[in-house]
Protein backbone atom coordinates (compact mmCIF):
# COMPACT_ATOMS: atom_id res chain seq x y z
CA UNK A 1 0.00 0.00 0.00
CA UNK A 2 1.20 3.81 -0.80
CA UNK A 3 0.76 6.40 1.09
CA UNK A 4 -1.82 7.92 -1.30
CA UNK A 5 -3.96 4.63 -0.87
CA UNK A 6 -3.34 5.25 2.96
CA UNK A 7 -4.49 8.93 2.48
CA UNK A 8 -7.24 7.60 0.17
CA UNK A 9 -9.02 5.38 2.99
CA UNK A 10 -8.61 8.08 5.62
CA UNK A 11 -10.51 10.85 3.48
CA UNK A 12 -13.25 8.19 2.39
CA UNK A 13 -13.80 6.60 5.78
CA UNK A 14 -13.83 10.25 6.82
CA UNK A 15 -16.21 11.65 4.48
CA UNK A 16 -18.38 8.45 4.46
CA UNK A 17 -19.45 9.95 7.90
CA UNK A 18 -20.57 13.34 6.51
CA UNK A 19 -23.99 14.47 5.45
CA UNK A 20 -23.99 13.78 1.82
CA UNK A 21 -23.79 17.88 0.16
CA UNK A 22 -20.32 18.15 2.15
CA UNK A 23 -18.81 15.11 1.09
CA UNK A 24 -17.13 15.84 -2.39
CA UNK A 25 -15.96 18.87 -1.17
CA UNK A 26 -14.54 17.84 2.15
CA UNK A 27 -12.50 15.17 0.08
CA UNK A 28 -11.11 16.98 -2.35
CA UNK A 29 -9.71 19.73 0.20
CA UNK A 30 -8.94 16.81 3.03
CA UNK A 31 -7.15 14.87 0.24
CA UNK A 32 -5.26 18.06 -0.88
CA UNK A 33 -4.36 19.35 2.56
CA UNK A 34 -2.93 15.57 3.50
CA UNK A 35 -1.02 15.10 0.60
CA UNK A 36 0.55 18.76 1.28
CA UNK A 37 1.01 17.48 5.21
CA UNK A 38 2.94 14.55 4.29
CA UNK A 39 4.73 15.69 1.56
CA UNK A 40 7.36 13.09 0.48
CA UNK A 41 6.99 11.05 3.12
CA UNK A 42 6.69 7.16 3.20
CA UNK A 43 4.31 4.98 4.55
CA UNK A 44 5.62 5.15 8.17
CA UNK A 45 5.06 9.28 8.00
CA UNK A 46 1.53 8.96 6.50
CA UNK A 47 0.36 6.37 9.43
CA UNK A 48 2.17 8.61 12.02
CA UNK A 49 0.00 11.96 10.43
CA UNK A 50 -3.05 10.02 10.77
CA UNK A 51 -2.95 9.34 13.75
CA UNK A 52 -2.26 12.78 14.72
CA UNK A 53 -5.33 13.62 12.58
CA UNK A 54 -7.77 11.50 14.32
CA UNK A 55 -9.90 8.67 14.41
CA UNK A 56 -12.27 9.33 11.12
CA UNK A 57 -15.54 9.31 12.74
CA UNK A 58 -14.37 12.03 15.18
CA UNK A 59 -12.82 13.47 12.60
CA UNK A 60 -16.36 13.66 11.20
CA UNK A 61 -17.66 14.92 13.92
CA UNK A 62 -15.78 17.96 14.27
CA UNK A 63 -16.67 18.71 10.48
CA UNK A 64 -20.08 18.68 10.70
CA UNK A 65 -21.05 17.94 14.87
CA UNK A 66 -24.01 16.13 14.91
CA UNK A 67 -26.80 17.25 17.16
CA UNK A 68 -27.01 15.57 20.45
CA UNK A 69 -29.65 12.62 20.78
CA UNK A 70 -30.50 13.39 24.41
CA UNK A 71 -28.75 16.59 25.79
CA UNK A 72 -26.71 16.36 28.31
CA UNK A 73 -29.20 18.49 30.84
CA UNK A 74 -31.98 15.47 30.46
CA UNK A 75 -29.44 12.66 30.53
CA UNK A 76 -29.88 11.87 34.34
CA UNK A 77 -33.39 11.98 33.80
CA UNK A 78 -33.49 10.44 30.72
CA UNK A 79 -31.85 7.44 32.99
CA UNK A 80 -34.24 8.10 36.02
CA UNK A 81 -37.12 7.30 34.42
CA UNK A 82 -36.01 4.26 32.70
CA UNK A 83 -34.61 2.86 35.80
CA UNK A 84 -37.87 3.32 37.62
CA UNK A 85 -39.84 2.22 34.62
CA UNK A 86 -37.39 -1.03 34.75
CA UNK A 87 -38.06 -1.53 38.64
CA UNK A 88 -41.78 -1.20 37.96
CA UNK A 89 -41.56 -3.60 34.82
CA UNK A 90 -39.15 -6.05 37.27
CA UNK A 91 -41.72 -6.25 40.03
CA UNK A 92 -44.40 -6.70 37.81
CA UNK A 93 -42.76 -10.02 36.69
CA UNK A 94 -41.89 -10.88 40.08
CA UNK A 95 -45.21 -10.77 40.95
CA UNK A 96 -46.62 -12.78 38.09
CA UNK A 97 -44.02 -14.90 38.57
CA UNK A 98 -44.84 -15.45 42.71
CA UNK A 99 -48.61 -15.43 41.94
CA UNK A 100 -48.66 -18.18 39.16
CA UNK A 101 -46.65 -21.05 40.74
CA UNK A 102 -46.82 -22.88 37.46
CA UNK A 103 -44.02 -21.07 36.24
CA UNK A 104 -41.50 -23.01 38.57
CA UNK A 105 -42.19 -26.15 36.38
CA UNK A 106 -42.25 -24.64 33.22
CA UNK A 107 -38.89 -23.49 31.94
CA UNK A 108 -40.64 -21.96 28.27
CA UNK A 109 -43.51 -20.68 30.25
CA UNK A 110 -40.44 -19.16 32.67
CA UNK A 111 -38.46 -17.33 29.61
CA UNK A 112 -41.48 -16.09 27.61
CA UNK A 113 -41.91 -13.89 30.44
CA UNK A 114 -38.31 -13.12 30.45
CA UNK A 115 -38.43 -11.83 26.77
CA UNK A 116 -41.31 -9.87 27.07
CA UNK A 117 -40.15 -8.24 30.18
CA UNK A 118 -37.16 -7.45 28.21
CA UNK A 119 -38.91 -6.98 25.32
CA UNK A 120 -41.09 -3.77 26.80
CA UNK A 121 -38.12 -2.64 28.46
CA UNK A 122 -37.03 -2.35 24.95
CA UNK A 123 -39.81 -0.46 24.09
CA UNK A 124 -40.02 2.14 26.82
CA UNK A 125 -35.79 2.93 26.36
CA UNK A 126 -36.78 3.38 22.65
CA UNK A 127 -39.69 5.33 22.93
CA UNK A 128 -37.94 7.33 25.64
CA UNK A 129 -34.97 7.86 23.54
CA UNK A 130 -37.49 9.49 20.78
CA UNK A 131 -39.16 11.97 23.38
CA UNK A 132 -36.21 13.12 24.61
CA UNK A 133 -34.87 13.44 20.83
CA UNK A 134 -38.15 15.66 20.27
CA UNK A 135 -37.41 17.34 23.33
CA UNK A 136 -33.79 18.55 22.92
CA UNK A 137 -34.63 19.36 18.90
CA UNK A 138 -37.95 22.04 20.14
CA UNK A 139 -35.56 23.13 22.45
CA UNK A 140 -32.77 23.83 19.94
CA UNK A 141 -35.63 25.04 17.31
CA UNK A 142 -37.64 27.63 19.80
CA UNK A 143 -34.80 28.58 22.11
CA UNK A 144 -36.46 31.81 23.51
CA UNK A 145 -40.38 30.27 23.97
CA UNK A 146 -38.69 26.69 25.86
CA UNK A 147 -36.36 28.64 28.03
CA UNK A 148 -37.00 28.77 31.60
CA UNK A 149 -38.90 31.03 34.14
CA UNK A 150 -37.55 31.31 38.04
CA UNK A 151 -40.87 31.96 38.65
CA UNK A 152 -42.17 28.33 37.66
CA UNK A 153 -39.48 26.63 39.50
CA UNK A 154 -41.12 24.57 42.07
CA UNK A 155 -41.35 25.20 46.02
CA UNK A 156 -38.99 23.49 48.20
CA UNK A 157 -40.77 20.22 49.12
CA UNK A 158 -40.09 19.36 52.97
CA UNK A 159 -39.62 15.48 53.09
CA UNK A 160 -41.01 15.07 56.69
CA UNK A 161 -44.15 17.25 55.95
CA UNK A 162 -47.24 15.21 55.81
CA UNK A 163 -50.35 16.18 54.43
CA UNK A 164 -52.91 15.53 57.14
CA UNK A 165 -56.22 15.86 54.41
CA UNK A 166 -54.11 13.46 52.26
CA UNK A 167 -53.57 10.67 55.27
CA UNK A 168 -56.62 11.02 56.67
CA UNK A 169 -58.03 10.09 53.29
CA UNK A 170 -56.09 7.29 53.29
CA UNK A 171 -56.49 6.38 56.76
CA UNK A 172 -60.09 6.41 56.16
CA UNK A 173 -59.50 3.98 52.70
CA UNK A 174 -57.32 1.56 54.63
CA UNK A 175 -59.40 1.26 57.36
CA UNK A 176 -62.53 0.21 54.80
CA UNK A 177 -60.54 -1.80 53.19
CA UNK A 178 -59.44 -3.88 56.23
CA UNK A 179 -63.26 -4.38 57.21
CA UNK A 180 -64.14 -5.52 53.76
CA UNK A 181 -61.25 -7.82 53.71
CA UNK A 182 -62.04 -8.98 57.65
CA UNK A 183 -66.04 -9.39 56.65
CA UNK A 184 -65.65 -10.25 52.57
CA UNK A 185 -68.95 -11.86 52.58
CA UNK A 186 -70.81 -9.84 55.14
CA UNK A 187 -70.20 -5.75 53.78
CA UNK A 188 -70.80 -7.66 50.64
CA UNK A 189 -74.07 -8.46 51.46
CA UNK A 190 -75.02 -5.30 52.46
CA UNK A 191 -75.11 -3.59 48.76
CA UNK A 192 -77.06 -6.84 48.06
CA UNK A 193 -79.50 -5.45 50.57
CA UNK A 194 -78.75 -8.86 53.20
CA UNK A 195 -79.90 -10.84 50.48
CA UNK A 196 -76.69 -12.12 48.93
CA UNK A 197 -76.29 -14.79 46.55
CA UNK A 198 -75.10 -18.35 47.76
CA UNK A 199 -72.69 -18.54 44.50
CA UNK A 200 -71.51 -14.65 45.87
CA UNK A 201 -71.31 -15.59 49.12
CA UNK A 202 -69.37 -18.82 48.30
CA UNK A 203 -67.09 -16.81 46.18
CA UNK A 204 -65.69 -15.02 49.00
CA UNK A 205 -65.47 -17.49 51.76
CA UNK A 206 -61.79 -18.13 53.02
CA UNK A 207 -59.97 -20.75 52.87
CA UNK A 208 -60.44 -22.14 56.77
CA UNK A 209 -56.56 -22.75 57.48
CA UNK A 210 -56.31 -18.75 56.22
CA UNK A 211 -58.75 -17.84 58.82
CA UNK A 212 -57.24 -19.56 61.27
CA UNK A 213 -53.52 -19.24 61.13
CA UNK A 214 -52.21 -16.51 58.60
CA UNK A 215 -54.80 -14.46 58.29
CA UNK A 216 -55.07 -12.98 62.35
CA UNK A 217 -50.76 -12.16 61.39
CA UNK A 218 -51.77 -10.48 58.34
CA UNK A 219 -53.95 -8.34 60.36
CA UNK A 220 -51.88 -7.11 62.93
CA UNK A 221 -49.69 -6.28 60.16
CA UNK A 222 -52.34 -4.14 58.34
CA UNK A 223 -53.49 -2.87 61.90
CA UNK A 224 -49.80 -1.72 62.66
CA UNK A 225 -49.50 0.09 59.53
CA UNK A 226 -52.64 1.41 60.17
CA UNK A 227 -51.76 2.87 63.40
CA UNK A 228 -48.48 4.89 62.23
CA UNK A 229 -50.42 6.47 59.08
CA UNK A 230 -52.76 7.47 62.45
CA UNK A 231 -49.47 8.96 64.29
CA UNK A 232 -48.30 10.31 61.18
CA UNK A 233 -51.89 12.12 60.67
CA UNK A 234 -51.56 12.86 64.37
CA UNK A 235 -47.81 14.61 64.36
CA UNK A 236 -48.24 16.35 61.23
CA UNK A 237 -44.67 15.26 60.56
CA UNK A 238 -42.13 12.69 60.12
CA UNK A 239 -39.96 11.70 62.86
CA UNK A 240 -37.36 9.36 63.19
CA UNK A 241 -39.09 7.19 65.46
CA UNK A 242 -42.28 6.88 62.94
CA UNK A 243 -40.08 6.32 59.93
CA UNK A 244 -37.88 3.72 61.75
CA UNK A 245 -41.45 2.16 62.84
CA UNK A 246 -43.03 2.25 59.24
CA UNK A 247 -39.57 0.60 57.46
CA UNK A 248 -39.72 -2.46 60.21
CA UNK A 249 -43.31 -2.71 59.59
CA UNK A 250 -43.08 -2.20 56.06
CA UNK A 251 -40.58 -4.94 55.38
CA UNK A 252 -42.14 -7.09 58.14
CA UNK A 253 -45.36 -6.42 56.07
CA UNK A 254 -43.74 -7.35 52.47
CA UNK A 255 -42.42 -10.77 54.04
CA UNK A 256 -45.53 -11.95 55.39
CA UNK A 257 -47.53 -11.67 52.48
CA UNK A 258 -45.30 -13.55 50.33
CA UNK A 259 -45.19 -15.91 52.84
CA UNK A 260 -48.79 -15.92 52.78
CA UNK A 261 -49.07 -16.29 49.12
CA UNK A 262 -46.71 -18.63 48.80
CA UNK A 263 -48.06 -20.74 52.20
CA UNK A 264 -51.56 -21.86 50.02
CA UNK A 265 -55.27 -20.86 49.26
CA UNK A 266 -56.73 -17.53 50.62
CA UNK A 267 -59.77 -18.03 49.44
CA UNK A 268 -62.02 -21.18 48.49
CA UNK A 269 -62.79 -20.44 45.50
CA UNK A 270 -60.00 -20.60 42.73
CA UNK A 271 -60.51 -17.41 41.00
CA UNK A 272 -61.21 -15.33 43.92
CA UNK A 273 -57.91 -16.66 45.46
CA UNK A 274 -55.66 -16.02 42.32
CA UNK A 275 -56.79 -12.09 42.04
CA UNK A 276 -56.33 -11.85 46.18
CA UNK A 277 -52.85 -13.54 46.10
CA UNK A 278 -51.87 -10.90 42.79
CA UNK A 279 -53.17 -8.15 44.52
CA UNK A 280 -51.02 -9.66 47.77
CA UNK A 281 -48.02 -9.71 46.10
CA UNK A 282 -48.17 -6.23 44.42
CA UNK A 283 -48.40 -4.84 47.78
CA UNK A 284 -45.88 -6.46 48.91
CA UNK A 285 -43.57 -4.98 46.32
CA UNK A 286 -45.13 -1.76 47.05
CA UNK A 287 -44.46 -2.43 50.83
CA UNK A 288 -40.85 -2.59 49.95
CA UNK A 289 -40.36 0.51 48.04
CA UNK A 290 -42.12 2.37 50.63
CA UNK A 291 -39.62 0.78 53.17
CA UNK A 292 -36.81 1.81 50.72
CA UNK A 293 -38.02 6.08 50.23
CA UNK A 294 -38.27 6.03 54.12
CA UNK A 295 -34.93 4.62 54.74
CA UNK A 296 -33.65 6.59 51.78
CA UNK A 297 -34.96 9.85 54.06
CA UNK A 298 -33.94 8.16 57.18
CA UNK A 299 -29.98 7.51 56.12
CA UNK A 300 -29.62 10.06 53.32
CA UNK A 301 -26.66 9.72 51.21
CA UNK A 302 -23.69 12.05 51.28
CA UNK B 1 -7.34 11.54 36.88
CA UNK B 2 -3.67 11.69 36.54
CA UNK B 3 -2.32 14.78 36.97
CA UNK B 4 -0.86 14.83 33.45
CA UNK B 5 -4.49 13.76 31.97
CA UNK B 6 -5.81 16.57 33.80
CA UNK B 7 -3.25 18.97 32.80
CA UNK B 8 -3.82 18.27 29.21
CA UNK B 9 -7.57 18.40 29.82
CA UNK B 10 -7.59 21.82 30.64
CA UNK B 11 -5.12 23.05 28.38
CA UNK B 12 -7.43 22.12 25.96
CA UNK B 13 -10.56 23.51 27.58
CA UNK B 14 -8.21 27.24 27.71
CA UNK B 15 -7.02 26.94 24.31
CA UNK B 16 -10.47 26.12 22.38
CA UNK B 17 -11.81 29.82 22.55
CA UNK B 18 -8.19 30.88 21.75
CA UNK B 19 -7.87 29.05 19.17
CA UNK B 20 -10.84 30.25 17.43
CA UNK B 21 -9.04 33.98 17.75
CA UNK B 22 -5.60 32.85 16.83
CA UNK B 23 -7.61 31.74 13.54
CA UNK B 24 -9.86 34.51 12.35
CA UNK B 25 -6.61 37.23 13.42
CA UNK B 26 -4.97 35.51 10.43
CA UNK B 27 -7.33 34.95 7.89
CA UNK B 28 -7.70 38.80 7.01
CA UNK B 29 -6.22 37.95 4.20
CA UNK B 30 -7.12 34.10 1.93
CA UNK B 31 -5.42 31.22 3.36
CA UNK B 32 -5.25 28.06 2.71
CA UNK B 33 -5.60 25.15 5.66
CA UNK B 34 -1.72 24.17 5.45
CA UNK B 35 -0.45 27.61 4.82
CA UNK B 36 -2.89 28.91 7.96
CA UNK B 37 -1.40 26.49 9.99
CA UNK B 38 2.61 26.78 8.68
CA UNK B 39 1.54 30.44 9.71
CA UNK B 40 0.10 30.11 12.86
CA UNK B 41 2.74 27.73 14.13
CA UNK B 42 5.46 30.31 13.10
CA UNK B 43 3.93 32.88 15.46
CA UNK B 44 4.24 30.21 18.02
CA UNK B 45 0.43 28.99 18.26
CA UNK B 46 0.95 25.02 17.01
CA UNK B 47 -2.72 23.85 16.03
CA UNK B 48 -3.41 19.92 15.12
CA UNK B 49 -4.18 19.60 11.58
CA UNK B 50 -7.50 17.36 12.77
CA UNK B 51 -8.65 20.56 15.04
CA UNK B 52 -7.70 23.42 12.52
CA UNK B 53 -9.09 22.07 8.86
CA UNK B 54 -12.46 21.14 10.39
CA UNK B 55 -12.45 24.26 12.42
CA UNK B 56 -12.19 26.32 9.03
CA UNK B 57 -15.08 24.49 7.81
CA UNK B 58 -17.21 25.12 11.23
CA UNK B 59 -16.50 29.06 11.13
CA UNK B 60 -17.64 28.74 7.81
CA UNK B 61 -21.21 27.35 8.16
CA UNK B 62 -21.19 29.88 10.79
CA UNK B 63 -20.58 32.73 8.12
CA UNK B 64 -18.11 34.09 10.04
CA UNK B 65 -15.56 33.34 6.65
CA UNK B 66 -16.40 32.56 3.18
CA UNK B 67 -14.28 30.28 0.58
CA UNK B 68 -13.45 29.67 -2.35
CA UNK B 69 -11.55 26.97 -4.54
CA UNK B 70 -8.11 28.52 -6.32
CA UNK B 71 -5.50 27.00 -8.77
CA UNK B 72 -2.27 29.23 -7.81
CA UNK B 73 1.62 27.96 -7.97
CA UNK B 74 0.05 24.34 -7.39
CA UNK B 75 -2.98 21.98 -6.51
CA UNK B 76 -6.49 23.39 -6.22
CA UNK B 77 -6.79 24.39 -2.76
CA UNK B 78 -9.60 26.03 -0.69
CA UNK B 79 -8.64 29.31 0.66
CA UNK B 80 -10.63 31.11 3.74
CA UNK B 81 -10.97 34.76 4.33
CA UNK B 82 -13.20 36.76 6.75
CA UNK B 83 -16.46 37.82 5.62
CA UNK B 84 -18.20 41.09 6.91
CA UNK B 85 -19.85 39.19 10.02
CA UNK B 86 -16.32 37.75 10.54
CA UNK B 87 -14.42 40.73 10.61
CA UNK B 88 -17.25 42.55 13.23
CA UNK B 89 -16.87 40.00 15.32
CA UNK B 90 -13.52 39.31 15.30
CA UNK B 91 -12.94 43.07 16.28
CA UNK B 92 -15.69 41.90 19.59
CA UNK B 93 -13.56 38.90 20.68
CA UNK B 94 -10.60 40.85 20.10
CA UNK B 95 -11.73 43.80 23.24
CA UNK B 96 -13.08 40.64 24.90
CA UNK B 97 -9.79 38.71 24.98
CA UNK B 98 -7.79 41.49 26.25
CA UNK B 99 -10.00 42.43 29.33
CA UNK B 100 -10.25 38.99 30.16
CA UNK B 101 -6.71 38.79 29.51
CA UNK B 102 -6.21 41.81 31.75
CA UNK B 103 -8.39 40.58 34.15
CA UNK B 104 -6.85 37.02 34.43
CA UNK B 105 -3.11 38.22 34.63
CA UNK B 106 -4.54 40.48 37.27
CA UNK B 107 -5.92 37.77 39.37
CA UNK B 108 -2.84 35.46 38.72
CA UNK B 109 -0.53 37.92 39.44
CA UNK B 110 -1.89 39.16 42.83
CA UNK B 111 -0.23 39.03 46.17
CA UNK B 112 -2.63 36.46 47.53
CA UNK B 113 -2.79 33.77 44.77
CA UNK B 114 -1.23 30.66 45.20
Amino acid sequence: MTPQDLIERYVHAVTRRLPMRQRADVAAELRALLAEELGAGDLAAAQALLLRFGAPDEVAARYAPPALVIEQRDTRLFWQINGVIALILGCVAFVGALASPELAGDPAAARALHLEVIERLLVVVGSMTLIFWAIGWLRRRNPSQTGWKPAALPPVRDPDHVNRYGTLAALIYFIAGTIVLVFPAETLALFWGGQMPAPARAALAYDPEFRAARGPVMLVFIIASILWLGWAAWLGRYTRTLRMAQIVTNVASAGVMIWIVRAGPIFVAEAADQIVKLALAIFAIVCLIDAGVQARRLWPRG
Amino acid sequence: MGNEASLSKFELELRRGAVVLAVLSRLGAPQYGYSLRQSLAARGMDVEEGTLYPLLRRLEAQGLLVSEWRIEDGPPRRYYELSADGRALYRELVGSWRTLSEVVTRLIDAEDAP
